[in-house]
């Protein structure tokens, strides 16, 4: 059967809102604690802004600029648009259904309440009253709208209120307004919620529905006929020439200014708004009437998170997790005497990132290290990597940093500690023109007794210790030379604009990482029609690179058994006769946010195993620097297969399986209940004691050494010999 | 009956420009940790006969505080708010709100109030206590209590009570 339909891919767009509707559902999760259920609740809304401000507007932009070139799913940018819509308007029900079924009584029950104005008993609202003129007052504009005052500029994802106001008192004045429209923008400095007094729990009211109330206070000689809050998404996509700009990070920045005033994409309002106030954001920011969505529950959710940062009650929250540090890195007394001796995988949120924080710390102070080469996609914003860089170029080494600046959402922050870096000494390098640096990789050149060595970190997860606790992601280090020596060439690459060499261990995105993929593909149908036996098993965030895909229903009707792990966008329709019905499509969302990319080719006990920086996404093939590595160390891929492929595929408490029709089903959990994240939090911590009571056996040792105050001359190592 | 005084945990500095106003100061994550401990160890002092009620100050660090001994009692003590326990407010307003109270009562509060709070308890003079962050003092009274009717079982330290803690 030819696999050119548009009917065997579903549209990445839709696919996308099938994920979000699924963080919804973990929202609505009776089984979660309330504060757990508004962080998803949050995020949710979150991801939508992040929809509208990329992806819709690209959309937007291609139907501008009249493009009828269709993705392999055949659906133009405007039937796109429409069928986004139209999936938006019936996810929004959901959240509003969430909302007020879900969360609402929840918080109740917590004995917190979110009170309008109106509920506020005196004492309540004279407090309101008191501090809305203290703390809040000062911070407003108040902006009339008239011929003379046009419509002010709205910042992205700013909350504003709308108001229609007509002057106090009896009879008409001449030559002024008696009516006016006016906007007062919601101030993002301070705290969505007021706080006021409740006799036995916490009451908040929302800033903007006090704004509402003390429009009087703003807008003297006026009452507020009507109000209403609203959102303004805009297009928040880059367009940087690369090859026109001498300067990238000056393009960058005059972009990122740019950026702001980009096009209004979507108006979030309350549904409780006038048509006449509608009409009037729609035209001043030159929307159409399907860009506009009403809510009932509350705009801008994931401002809510404060109710959870105050409240400190365990019973809400969910238990907390500490990651946890594996025995051999408290037993070695430096990384590269470990890594010398074995190979490590990391596991994290389950292992700690503190590791390779410290890789990358003692590279900075080890007197015997010469250089250290890494990348940075996103990274915090008081990174330690970019801390323990700046102190190593201080220290004298020859230090490589290769920021990507264009890291969406991540601009500005990425400018600002890039600056910190060139300061220090840093060789700040920005990448290859037209290409995001997206690999994961870092490198540290040691003079040691034999000669130089190397030692590398490689990885599925950003160099970045706070989503390193909330993101699942796979570490791989080590001192073997066909790994160090591939990462010295492919810095050389980044960095010297050299050519590429023949890749030893690593596969190179845009050189080799798709055919390598493909290649091993077309080696598991070549096994199944040698009638050998075959397997195909993988985990990505996104599937949609179309190639890929055709090369998986390939792989399926052959007979080659696929299993993947999707979390969010996937293109690839399982389950299709004579197509797919070989192919069995998982996604997990749970407490952490799945992010390791791991590819296992070939039957039980003979895999092939990968690991990379890439989705098959064709960005992440052809227009990324990202890197792919194999896993040789059996005990290593034992440990991938188990918890990454056994207990993901066998999940049935925080899976749901992708159906034909693009929908996806809750995995029944009719088996014996299985919750993968919480498998490999149980076995972190059972770890974790099993070595606390060894410890409690064996002699004290003293405990690495790390030098905590980086001031005092450093005093040389003796030998250990 | 016998009354506790437990001051909040240490708050978020108000000269960090960050600071949100005095009365929605946090606990910081020292704070959070410290109280936590200090929590476990009021509660072991208490035994079997933990407090029937819970009366916390309305600002943001008292309330945190009370939701970490709350967590400490396995959230079980009834908690109500009483705005006058706010650090500049009088200390026997607090005294009059008690009164109709049966049971054992411990109060989440502030500096200065619970102090002067203190030395009106047992009749001393009004700058006599000084509660550290997350420190507590403790009276026993025949019936409700009343100025100069206290008598003081002790004054604990955080770090004294960390200690107790299990």
């Amino acid at each position: 059967m030819p696999l050119t339909g548009s009917e065997l891919f579903i549209n990445r767009e839709l696919s996308w809102l099938a994920f979000n509707e699924r963080v919804v559902a973990q929202a609505d999760d009776p089984s979660l604690p309330l504060y757990e259920r508004l962080r998803f609740f949050g995020i949710a809304a979150e991801n939508l802004d992040e929809f509208f401000m990329v992806r819709v507007a690209g959309l937007k932009r291609q139907v501008r600029s009249g493009v009828l070139e269709a993705p392999a799913d055949g659906l133009l940018p405007e039937e796109q648009l429409a069928a986004i819509s139209e999936k938006v308007a019936g996810l929004l029900e959901e959240v509003d259904r969430v909302w007020f079924e879900g969360i609402v009584p929840l918080l109740a029950s917590a004995d917190v309440h979110l009170l309008s104005p109106r509920d506020l008993d005196e004492g309540q609202l004279e407090v309101a009253h008191d501090r809305f003129m203290r703390d809040v007052f000062p911070a407003l504009t108040p902006i009339a709208l008239d011929p003379g005052h046009p419509f002010p500029h709205l910042r992205n994802k700013t909350l504003n209120v709308a108001l229609h106001l007509r002057r106090r008192g009896k009879g008409k004045r001449r030559n002024l307004h008696n009516r006016l429209y006016a906007l007062v923008q919601v101030p993002t400095v301070l705290t969505r919620l007021l706080r006021v007094p409740h006799k036995s729990g916490r009451a908040y009211v929302m800033l903007e529905d006090l704004i509402a109330r003390y429009a009087h206070e703003l807008f003297p000689g006026f009452v507020a006929e009507e109000s209403a809050c609203f959102r303004v998404i805009r297009n928040w996509d880059l367009e940087v020439d690369e090859e026109e700009a001498e300067d990238l990070m000056h393009a960058v920045e005059a972009e990122l200014r740019r950026r702001d005033r980009g096009a209004a994409v979507r108006l979030e309002i309350v549904d409780s708004a006038s048509a006449n106030i509608e009409m009037l954001l729609r035209d001043a920011l030159g929307l159409e009437a399907d860009d506009v969505f009403r809510y009932k529950s509350p705009l801008g959710p994931q401002d809510l998170s404060v109710l959870a940062k105050e409240d400190l009650r365990r019973e809400l929250r969910i238990e907390p997790f500490t990651p946890v540090t594996p025995t051999e890195f408290g037993d070695a007394e430096s990384t590269f005497d470990l890594l010398r001796e074995q190979d490590v995988l990391l596991h994290h949120p389950y292992d700690s990132f503190e590791p390779v924080v410290r890789f990358i710390e003692e590279a900075a102070e080890d007197p015997r290290v010469l250089a250290i080469k890494q990348t940075f996609y996103r990274t915090s914003g008081d990174s330690p990597f970019v801390r323990a860089l700046s102190r190593a170029a201080e220290n004298g080494k020859q230090v490589a940093a290769l920021v990507e600046i264009k890291a969406r959402f991540d601009e500005q922050n990425n400018i600002e500690w890039a600056r910190r870096l060139e300061e220090s000494g840093v060789h700040v390098v920005y990448g290859l023109v037209g290409l995001k640096t997206h690999c994961k990789a870092a490198l540290v050149v040691r003079r040691e007794d034999q000669g130089i060595r190397s030692y590398v970190h490689l990885g599925t997860g950003n160099y970045n210790p706070q989503t390193a606790r909330g993101y699942t992601d796979l570490s791989f280090m080590t001192a073997r030379e066909p790994f160090a020596e591939d990462v010295a060439a492919l810095f050389n690459m980044l960095t010297g604009l050299s050519d590429a060499p023949t890749w030893r261990r690593l596969s190179v995105a845009p050189i080799n990482l798709e055919s390598e993929v493909l290649r091993h593909i077309e080696r598991e149908i070549q096994r199944s029609q040698a009638g050998e036996p075959c397997r195909i098993r993988a985990k990505m965030n996104s599937l949609v690179d179309p190639v890929a895909i055709r090369a998986l229903y390939r792989a399926s009707q052959a007979g080659v058994p696929v299993e993947l792990l999707v979390r969010g966008i996937c293109c690839l329709r399982p389950g299709l006769a004579g197509v797919s019905e070989n192919i069995r499509v998982v996604s997990i969302v749970d407490r952490f946010l799945e992010h390791s990319r791991v590819f296992a080719f070939g039957p039980d006990g003979r895999e092939t195993i990968l690991l990379s920086s890439a989705d098959w996404m064709p960005r992440n093939f052809r227009r990324r620097v990202e890197a792919m590595f194999p896993i040789d160390d059996p005990k290593l891929k034992t440990r991938i297969m188990q918890e990454i492929f056994e207990e993901g595929l066998a999940d049935n408490e925080s899976a749901h399986e992708l159906r034909a029709d693009g929908t996806y089903k809750k995995v029944p959990s009719d088996k014996k209940r299985l919750r993968s994240q919480y498998r490999c939090m149980d076995r972190a911590k059972q770890d974790d004691l099993l070595a606390a009571e060894s410890l409690a056996l064996t002699p004290v040792r003293k405990p690495h050494r790390r030098n905590r105050d980086r001031t005092k001359p450093k005093k040389k190592k003796p030998s250990r010999k | 009956m016998r009354l506790t005084l437990f001051r909040h945990g240490i708050a978020q500095d108000r000269a960090d420009p960050a600071c949100p106003p005095d009365e929605d100061r946090p606990l910081t994550d020292e704070g959070i940790d410290k109280t936590r401990r200090a929590a476990r160890g009021l509660v072991w002092l208490w035994g079997d006969a933990p407090p029937a009620k819970m009366v916390q100050s309305p600002w943001l660090r008292a309330v945190q505080t009370a939701d970490l001994l709350d967590d400490e009692l396995g959230g079980r003590c009834p908690r109500t708010t009483f705005v006058e326990m706010r650090p500049f407010d009088p200390a026997a307003a607090v005294l009059d709100h008690l009164r109709d109270h049966d049971g054992d009562v411990v109060l989440v509060g502030h500096a200065p109030h619970l102090d002067e709070l203190a030395a009106f308890l047992c009749g001393a003079r009004p700058r006599a206590f000084r509660l550290k962050k997350a420190g507590a003092a403790l009276f026993d009274f025949v019936d409700v209590p009343l100025a100069g009717q206290g008598t003081l079982v002790g004054v604990y330290a955080p770090k004294a009570l960390r200690r107790l803690g299990p």
